[in-house]
C-alpha cells in the first residue's frame, strides 16, 4: 500500500466534514472518490496533501505523514492538483509549468518532463508564452493537471477535473488521462462528480456520503450496484 | 452592569482621591495627561468595537484645538462655548470623512483615515497658522478655562472622564454595544438580521470625533498653551489612541483606561527621569511595549488577564436537549394575524453576471404562504446565488424580485429582513464574542422588535428548538448541531414570512438531519414560507412539497418532489451524461440525429 | 522654472521614491502586511550610508551592495522573529499594525539617541556635479539616484522571472494555497519576501542619502509617499508600487507650478484618497480581495 489511511477526521469550525474514514491505495492503482457533494471528497484529498489539519494516521510509503506540513508532502511526491484549477493567471503556461517542477526532484528531470507535458497536452505547447489566465476552462484544466505531472509525482491527487467544463471538454481531458496511463505508472486518486466517467478511469472506487465511505470495491462491481444511484439522489 | 458601574464609581473616587492629595505639579499633570488621553481612547474604541480602526483621530484632536482657538480669539466666546462648537465641527468633519470610506472594507479604511490629519495640517500650515497661542485671560479662569492651579485641570479631565466613560460603560453593556460587536464579528451577518451598519458606524465615529475634539481642547489649555499644527493633528495622536487602546484591549470597556493607565505615567516618567540624559528612552520603551504586547498579548492586556480569570463559555456536557414550544406557540398565536396573501415573494426572469460569467439566468417562479420549497442541483449551479439575490446580498443584472407585491430588487439586506425575509447561511455563522441568547437577541431587535419583545421572542424559541439550557454559552462552546439550531433560532425570531435554509443539514448525521426538521416543525408555523437549498436531496423529499432543479444557472425542472427526481435532466445534471445513459434514464444523441 | 524642468526633477526624484516604494509593495504583496516601520528602516540605511562615507570614505555608491546584503538579512530576522508571529491571523491584523508601528518608534529613537537630532548631510565632492540639457538642470546626485532606481528595477524583474526563489515569491503573492501545492514552503518564502523588501527600501535611502539630509525622523515624510505609491500603482504590485512612485513624484513636482511647495504633500495625499475611494485596487492591483 502506498497509501492507508485510518480513521481520519477533519472538521471546519466544529462542523465536521470527515466523521472516521479509513481507504488504502496499493501503487500504480487509480482509484476514484465518487459521491454526493458536501460529502467531503475535497476535505479528503486535502487532508491527504496536508492543506488542512486532520486527526487520525495518514501513512505514506509506509512513513507516517500526519504532521508533515503540506510543502515536505509535495516533497515526497503527493500532488494535489486542485479543485478550481487554481493556475497563476498572471503568469504564463510556461512559467506554471516551470512551477510545477518546483519539487527538488523534478528539477533536474525538467525538460523529460516537460516532453511528456506536450505530448499528452498538445495544445499548450503551442501557447507556452500566454497568460494563464487567458486559457479557457478546459486548457486550464490541462495545464493544472500538466503542473502537477511535471512534479514527477507518485501520488496524484486529481479534484474534480471536470467540473464547470461541457461535456465534450471534459472528455478531452478523461481521453488525455488515460493516455496518461498508458505512459506512466503513477499512483492517481480521482474525485469526480460524473461517476461513470470517473469509474472509466479507474480500478477500484469509494462512494464518500456525509464524510463516511458508504460503498466501496472494484468499479466494475459498483456499476452493477443499484444503490449507487440513490447515494446521489435518492429514489 | 450593576457591578461595573460601582466599579467605574470606586475609580472615580480614587482618582479624585489622588487629585486631592498629590501636591507635585508634574505629577499632577501626568493625572491630567492619563485621564484625557483615557476619555478619548474610550471614545476612540467605540468605532473600533464595531471594527473601524481609524489612524486619523488626529484630525479631531486638531479641529478641536484650532478651531477652539478661533472661536475664542475671532468671536470671543466663552471657551465652553468654543469647545461645544469645535465638537460639532468634529462631528460634522466625522460624517464628511465617514461616509465614503466606510464602504471601504476594514484595512482600506484605517488607511484611508491617515490622510486626514495629514491634509488638514499641511493645509492649516500653508494657510499661515503654523501654530496659534490660547489667548491668556486669568480674569476669568471659569469662563476661559485657564487655572492658576494645575488640581483645577485635574477635576476638569476627571469631569470629563466621568461622564464619557459613564455613556460608554453604558453603552458597552447594552444592546447597543453588542451591535458594534455583531458588526466586527460579522458584518453581513449583521445587515442580514437588519442592522443597519452605515448609521451605526458613522454614529459611533461621529460620537468619537467630538469627544476627541473635547480632548484636543482641555489639552490645550492644560498642557500645551501653545498650539502647534504638528502636534495636534500630527500622527502622533493618532498612534497614542490606537496604542493606548491596543495595549489595554480593543473592543473592551476596560481596555483604553488600562491602556492609558499603564502607557502614559510610565512613558511621562521616564521623560522626567532619563528624558535629558538619553533623550528618546520614553520612546524607546513606549515603542517596545508596543511590540511585546504585540507578540504576547494581542488581544490586549485586559481582555488576556480578566478572560483568564472568568472562563467565559466554558464547556460543559452537552444538556439534553429538550423542547418546548408552548411559549412560542402563545406568541404565534397573538401574532395579528398577517395579511392573507397568497403570494409572497416573486422572483421575475432574475439574472445575475459575474465580469463575463453569467451564473443565473431567467430564474422565475413563487413562493406562496405556507410553501415548503426546495431548491436542488450540483455545484455552481447558482442556488446560493439565488439566495444572495433574495435577501439583498447581491443585486440582479436584470429581472425583479417582488414582496407581497412590492418591488424589492434593489433594497438593501437590512430592510429586508425587515419586511420579513430572512435566511440562515451555509456555514454556521454567529457573532462569536457574543452568548448563544445574545446572537439571537441582536436579530430580533434588528427585524424591528421592541426590547421586551425581542426578550420574549428570544427566549421562546431558544425553548422551541431545545437550546434554553445552553443559551448562556459562546458560539465555539456549541456542538456543530447546537450551531445548525442557533442559525435556525436566529433566522426564525422575528416570526418571518418568508424563511430561506441554506443547507443546514451540511456536517450532520442521519438522526442529527431528523431532530433538525423536527426543530424547524416546532418553530415555523403553517403560514410561513420555508426554501431550502440541499445537497442532499433525498433530506428534502420527505420535508418540501415542491422542488426546484437548477443546473448551470437555470431552472431544468420544479414540481412535486417524485416528478422533479425522475426528471431524465435532472438526472443527468447530477451524474453526468454517461451515467444518465448508461441507466437508460435518457438516450444519448445518436450520431444520425444530429444536423 | 519652467513646467519641463519640475518634470524632469520630479522623474529623477520619482524614481527614488519608486526604489523606497518598491520595498513596501512587494511585501503587502506578497503578505498582505503593512510595514509601518518601512520608512525608518529606510533611515536607518541611509545612516549606514551615512557611515560608510564619514568612517572609511567609501561613498554610497560603492556601499550599496553591502548595505543591501545587511539590510535583507536584517528584514529576514525581523521576520522571523517579530513580524511572522504576528501577521497571517485576520483577528491580528491590529497586532501587525501596532508592532510595526513599535518597531518603528524604537527605530526612530534608538538613532535619535545614537546621533542626535540634527540632520546631517553627506558632502560627497565626487557626486556633486550636474549639467543643463537644453535649459533643464539635471542635478548629478538625483540623476544617479534614478539611474540606481532603474538599475534595481531591471535586476528585481529579472529575479521574478527567472530565478527559482522569484517564482516562488510571484506564486505566493498570487494564491498561497497554489504555492502550496507546488511545494513552496511559505514561511521561508515570505521570510526572504520580507528581507528583500526592507533590502529594496535601503537601496532607496542609499540613493537619497546623497542629497537628502540624514536624521531620525526622516522616514516619517516618506512613509506617507510610500503609502501613497503602493496604493496608486495597485496593493499587490510591485511594478505598480515602482509606477506609482514615479507618478508621485511627478505630481509633487508639477504641483510647485502652481501652489506653494509646503503644499506639495497636499497633493500627494488627496490622490492616496481618492485613489482608495474611486479605485481602491489602484492602477495595477488585484480586484480587492477580503483582507
Amino acid at each position: 500500500m502506498i497509501l492507508d489511511i485510518k480513521d481520519l477526521a477533519v472538521e471546519y469550525n466544529s462542523v465536521p466534514a470527515i466523521d472516521g474514514l479509513s481507504i488504502a491505495v496499493a501503487e500504480g492503482e487509480h482509484v476514484a472518490l465518487v459521491g454526493p457533494n458536501g460529502a467531503g471528497k475535497t476535505s479528503l484529498l486535502k487532508a491527504i496533501s496536508g492543506t488542512v489539519r486532520s486527526t487520525g494516521a495518514i501513512t505514506f510509503d509506509g512513513e507516517p505523514i500526519q504532521d508533515l506540513p503540506a510543502h515536505e508532502r509535495t516533497q515526497l511526491g503527493i500532488i494535489h492538483v486542485p479543485e478550481g484549477r487554481q493556475v497563476f493567471g498572471s503568469m504564463t503556461i510556461g512559467e506554471n509549468l516551470r512551477l510545477g517542477a518546483y519539487r527538488t526532484q523534478a528539477r533536474p528531470r525538467f525538460q523529460e518532463r516537460l516532453d511528456l507535458t506536450f505530448e499528452l497536452f498538445p495544445v499548450l505547447a503551442d501557447m507556452v508564452a500566454r497568460p494563464a489566465a487567458t486559457l479557457s476552462g478546459g486548457q486550464q484544466q490541462m495545464l493544472a493537471i500538466a503542473r502537477g505531472l511535471m512534479s514527477c509525482p507518485r501520488l496524484l491527487l486529481l479534484d474534480e477535473p471536470s467540473m464547470g467544463l461541457s461535456p465534450v471538454v471534459a472528455e478531452e481531458v478523461f481521453n488525455s488521462l488515460e493516455r496518461l496511463r498508458e505512459i506512466e505508472t503513477t499512483t492517481v486518486i480521482l474525485v469526480e462528480q460524473r461517476a461513470l466517467e470517473a469509474f472509466e478511469q479507474c480500478d477500484r472506487a469509494y462512494v464518500v456520503e456525509s464524510g463516511r465511505i458508504s460503498l466501496e470495491g472494484a468499479t466494475a462491481d459498483l456499476l452493477a450496484d443499484p444503490t449507487l444511484a440513490s447515494a446521489y439522489i435518492g429514489s | 452592569m450593576r457591578r461595573s458601574f460601582l466599579i467605574f464609581t470606586a475609580l472615580l473616587a480614587l482618582i479624585a482621591l489622588l487629585g486631592a492629595l498629590i501636591t507635585d505639579q508634574f505629577a499632577l499633570q501626568i493625572l491630567t495627561l492619563t485621564l484625557i488621553w483615557a476619555t478619548a481612547g474610550l471614545a476612540w474604541n467605540v468605532p473600533a468595537t464595531a471594527g473601524q480602526i481609524s489612524l486619523g483621530h488626529a484630525a479631531f484632536t486638531g479641529i478641536g484645538a484650532y478651531g477652539f482657538v478661533f472661536c475664542v480669539v475671532q468671536f470671543g466666546w466663552s471657551a465652553w462655548v468654543g469647545m461645544a462648537v469645535s465638537m460639532a465641527a468634529a462631528a460634522v468633519l466625522a460624517l464628511v470623512i465617514g461616509l465614503p470610506t466606510f464602504r471601504l472594507q476594514g484595512f482600506y479604511f484605517t488607511l484611508a483615515t491617515m490622510a486626514f490629519p495629514l491634509i488638514l495640517m499641511v493645509l492649516v500650515i500653508a494657510g499661515g497658522h503654523p501654530e496659534v497661542t490660547v489667548p491668556f485671560n486669568p480674569g476669568e479662569p471659569i469662563a476661559s478655562m485657564q487655572f492658576r492651579d494645575p488640581r483645577s485641570y485635574v477635576w476638569l479631565a476627571l469631569g470629563a472622564f466621568a461622564v464619557v466613560g459613564a455613556l460608554c460603560l453604558a453603552v458597552a453593556e447594552s444592546k447597543i454595544g453588542r451591535t458594534l460587536i455583531a458588526i466586527r464579528d460579522n458584518e453581513i451577518l449583521a445587515r442580514s438580521v437588519g442592522v443597519r451598519t452605515l448609521v451605526w458606524k458613522l454614529g459611533a465615529f461621529c460620537f468619537s470625533a467630538a469627544v476627541s475634539a473635547a480632548v484636543g481642547v482641555i489639552w490645550v489649555n492644560a498642557i500645551l498653551l501653545v498650539v502647534a499644527a504638528e502636534e495636534v493633528f500630527g500622527f502622533a495622536v493618532s498612534i497614542l489612541l490606537i496604542s493606548v487602546t491596543f495595549v489595554g484591549g480593543i473592543g473592551r470597556f476596560w481596555g483604553p483606561i488600562v491602556g492609558a493607565g499603564l502607557l502614559i505615567p510610565l512613558s511621562q516618567f521616564l521623560t522626567v527621569q532619563v528624558g535629558d540624559r538619553v533623550p528618546g528612552a520614553e520612546s524607546i520603551v513606549y515603542g517596545l511595549a508596543l511590540v511585546a504586547v504585540a507578540l504576547v498579548m494581542p488581544r490586549g492586556v485586559f481582555p488576556t488577564i480578566a478572560d483568564r480569570l472568568t472562563r467565559r463559555g466554558a464547556d460543559g456536557p452537552p444538556d439534553e436537549h429538550r423542547t418546548d414550544n408552548a411559549e412560542w406557540r402563545a406568541l404565534a398565536r397573538e401574532a395579528k394575524a398577517t395579511s392573507s396573501d397568497d403570494v409572497l415573494l416573486e422572483v421575475i426572469g432574475v439574472e445575475k453576471r459575474y465580469g463575463g460569467l453569467t451564473v443565473l439566468r431567467d430564474a422565475t417562479f413563487t413562493v406562496g404562504a405556507g410553501a415548503r420549497l426546495g431548491l436542488i442541483g450540483p455545484n455552481g449551479a447558482g442556488k446560493t446565488t439565488l439566495f444572495n439575490l433574495m435577501t439583498g446580498h447581491a443585486t440582479p443584472n436584470g429581472g425583479s424580485i417582488r414582496f407581497r407585491g412590492e418591488d424589492i430588487t434593489k433594497l438593501p439586506a437590512p430592510a429586508r429582513t425587515q419586511l420579513g425575509l430572512s435566511r440562515t447561511f451555509q456555514v454556521p455563522q454567529g457573532f462569536r464574542s457574543m452568548t448563544a441568547r445574545q446572537n439571537v437577541e441582536i436579530a430580533a431587535l434588528g427585524s424591528g422588535l421592541g426590547p421586551a419583545e425581542a426578550d420574549r421572542h428570544t427566549r421562546a424559541i431558544l425553548c422551541a428548538v431545545g437550546l434554553g439550557g445552553r443559551a448562556d454559552r459562546l458560539p465555539s462552546a456549541l456542538t456543530a448541531f447546537e450551531l445548525k439550531l442557533l442559525e435556525l433560532a436566529r433566522a426564525a425570531v422575528s416570526r418571518p414570512a418568508v424563511l430561506l435554509l441554506d443547507e443546514p443539514l451540511a456536517g450532520l448525521n442521519e438522526a442529527e438531519r431528523g431532530d433538525f426538521f423536527a426543530a424547524l416543525d416546532l418553530v415555523v408555523d403553517e403560514e410561513i414560507a420555508v426554501v431550502v437549498i440541499e445537497h442532499s436531496v433525498k433530506a428534502l423529499l420527505s420535508y418540501s412539497s415542491e422542488l426546484l432543479a437548477l443546473d448551470g444557472g437555470q431552472i431544468i425542472a420544479s414540481g412535486s418532489p417524485r416528478e422533479v427526481v425522475r426528471d431524465p435532466r435532472v438526472i443527468k445534471a447530477y451524474l453526468g451524461n454517461k451515467f444518465a445513459a448508461r441507466y437508460s434514464l435518457v438516450s444519448e444523441p445518436q450520431k444520425a440525429d444530429q444536423p | 522654472m519652467t513646467v519641463v524642468q519640475f518634470i524632469v526633477t520630479g522623474l529623477l526624484v520619482g524614481g527614488v521614491y519608486a526604489l523606497i516604494s518598491s520595498g513596501l509593495g512587494l511585501i503587502f504583496g506578497v503578505m498582505r502586511i503593512v510595514n509601518f516601520a518601512q520608512g525608518d528602516f529606510m533611515m536607518l540605511a541611509m545612516f549606514a550610508s551615512y557611515l560608510f562615507w564619514v568612517g572609511p570614505r567609501i561613498n554610497p555608491l560603492l556601499s550599496v551592495p553591502i548595505v543591501f546584503g545587511v539590510f535583507v538579512l536584517l528584514g529576514i530576522i525581523v521576520y522571523r522573529y517579530l513580524v511572522g508571529p504576528v501577521a497571517g491571523h485576520r483577528e491580528n491584523h491590529d497586532a501587525q499594525v501596532i508592532l510595526t508601528l513599535g518597531v518603528g518608534l524604537v527605530l526612530q529613537n534608538v538613532m535619535l539617541l545614537a546621533f542626535g537630532s540634527t540632520p546631517r548631510l553627506m558632502s560627497i565632492p565626487a557626486l556633486e556635479f550636474g549639467f543643463n540639457v537644453g535649459g533643464v538642470y539635471i542635478d548629478g546626485p538625483r540623476l544617479i539616484g534614478f539611474i540606481a532606481a532603474a538599475v534595481t528595477a531591471t535586476v528585481l524583474f529579472w529575479f521574478l522571472r527567472h530565478t527559482i526563489l522569484g517564482r516562488a515569491i510571484r506564486a505566493a503573492s498570487e494564491n498561497w494555497e497554489a504555492a502550496t501545492y507546488m511545494g513552496i514552503n511559505l514561511r521561508k518564502t515570505y521570510a526572504v519576501s520580507f528581507g528583500i523588501g526592507i533590502g529594496l527600501t535601503a537601496i532607496g535611502g542609499a540613493a537619497l542619502s546623497m542629497y537628502q539630509p540624514v536624521g531620525p525622523f526622516v522616514g516619517l515624510n516618506f512613509t506617507v509617499i510610500m503609502f501613497a505609491a503602493v496604493v496608486l500603482g495597485g496593493l499587490g504590485s510591485v511594478s505598480g508600487a515602482f509606477v506609482g512612485g514615479v507618478i508621485i513624484g511627478i505630481v509633487q513636482s508639477v504641483s510647485q507650478v502652481w501652489s506653494p511647495s509646503t503644499l506639495a504633500n497636499v497633493y500627494v495625499f488627496a490622490i492616496f484618497l481618492i485613489v482608495l475611494l474611486v479605485r481602491p485596487q489602484g492602477l495595477f492591483g488585484r480586484k480587492q480581495r477580503a483582507i
